[in-house]
């Protein structure tokens, strides 16, 4: 009897899309869509799984895609912490004012088209900064931690049962017709 | 299918997502009572998954709810949803919707904010609240269900029978 294939890798590659998403400055905007990285990198994970299932192994459940997702979660806390932390302790002032200045040219531009409501470039900066600071500090992280280790599991496997519904189900075997007489 | 178990599964999950939604509204309320270290704990908490707009967000006594209009307006619609699920009898038979009516209601919400942000359109509060309670009413008949087939598998399943078994007996000893 074929066994399911092991949920390490899968897991490892949908918890690197998260952490990768939620942790580089400028792409982790796209989790203020309600966790939009986080439920894509969820649901990539049951994705990278299913691709590893042949004919012989018995069927992709959704407790798979459960336990997937949550997997894929609690990796994908560690890395934003771990990229987090890393930014802000090891690249030094010279860099997070580089990244400011990054920000703020593109929430001027964005609020300049109307895109963003007047108001809001002081109220990312206000973000940002406490970002930073935090950022620095060994509470600062931990409690990133904390808040990441409970927040990214639940997304992660909502997004990997989101995936199992798109693409987990197998689809049942075509039946050959025999040849007419 | 063990319905009094599809039941419990449903229950938690409902406490759970009423817990969060409840979280959302309680920030301000504990901001304008005056317990502002709480309220921080909380807008910090939900800061991790929202921009937290203050033009963009409901508020209460003059204080912002712990995330913006569209995303208040997915996990509030996700609980009316939630409520309204066991009417359409999807506790008791595991069944998911086509796929492709979830992505007709996302796409409206879509549609707001790819307009918004190409400068094609205004999103107004009720664009925001009305496509965000769309999609996510919309969204318990294809994660509930799952969810729970997930967790009755896992509780069928020998390595996870014990632990089971050791929390129901907990519950009834504490009882």
């Amino acid at each position: 009897m074929f066994e399911k294939p092991s949920k390490l890798r899968p897991a490892l590659l949908g918890g690197i899309i998260v952490g990768a998403i939620s942790g580089i400055p400028g792409l982790n905007l796209l989790n203020c869509c309600c966790c939009a990285g986080i439920l894509l990198g969820g649901a990539m994970s049951v994705y990278f799984y299913k691709q590893e299932f042949t004919n012989e192994m018995p069927p992709m459940e959704s407790s798979d895609a459960l336990i997937l997702g949550i997997v894929a979660g609690i990796i994908g806390a560690l890395i934003t912490t771990i990229l987090n932390a890393t930014i802000s302790l090891l690249l030094g002032p010279v860099e997070t004012q580089m990244m400011r200045n990054i920000m703020e040219k593109l929430m001027q531009k964005l609020e300049d088209r109307g895109s963003l409501p007047a108001g809001t470039m002081d109220n990312m900066r206000d973000q940002f900064e406490q970002a930073i600071k935090e950022g620095g500090t060994i509470g600062g992280i931990l409690r990133s931690l904390i808040y990441a280790l409970i927040l990214y599991p639940i997304f992660s496997m909502l997004g990997g049962l989101i995936g199992f519904g798109m693409f987990g189900r197998k689809k049942p075997p075509i039946q050959q017709q025999p040849p007419l007489q | 299918m063990n319905t009094s178990l599809n039941t419990k599964i449903y229950i938690l999950i409902t406490f759970l997502v009423a817990l969060w939604c409840a979280g959302i509204f309680a920030a301000p309320v504990l901001q304008h009572a005056g317990f502002t270290g709480i309220a921080n704990c909380a807008y910090s908490f939900f800061s991790r998954i929202c921009h937290q707009n203050d033009t963009r967000s409901f508020h209460v006594e003059g204080e912002k709810f712990g995330v913006c209009i569209r995303c208040s307006a997915i996990y509030f619609g996700f609980l009316a949803g939630l409520l309204l699920l066991p009417l359409s009898g999807a506790l008791k038979r595991i069944r998911v919707p086509n796929r492709m009516l979830m992505i007709a209601f996302m796409i409206p919400m879509l549609v707001d904010v790819a307009f918004n942000d190409t400068g094609l359109h205004i999103s107004t509060t009720m664009t925001r609240a009305a496509t965000g309670i769309l999609f996510g009413g919309v969204m318990p008949w294809y994660i509930v269900p799952l969810l729970i087939e997930a967790c009755l598998q896992l509780v069928h399943k020998k390595k996870f029978q014990s632990l089971y078994s050791g929390v129901c007996e907990y519950v009834r000893k504490t009882q």
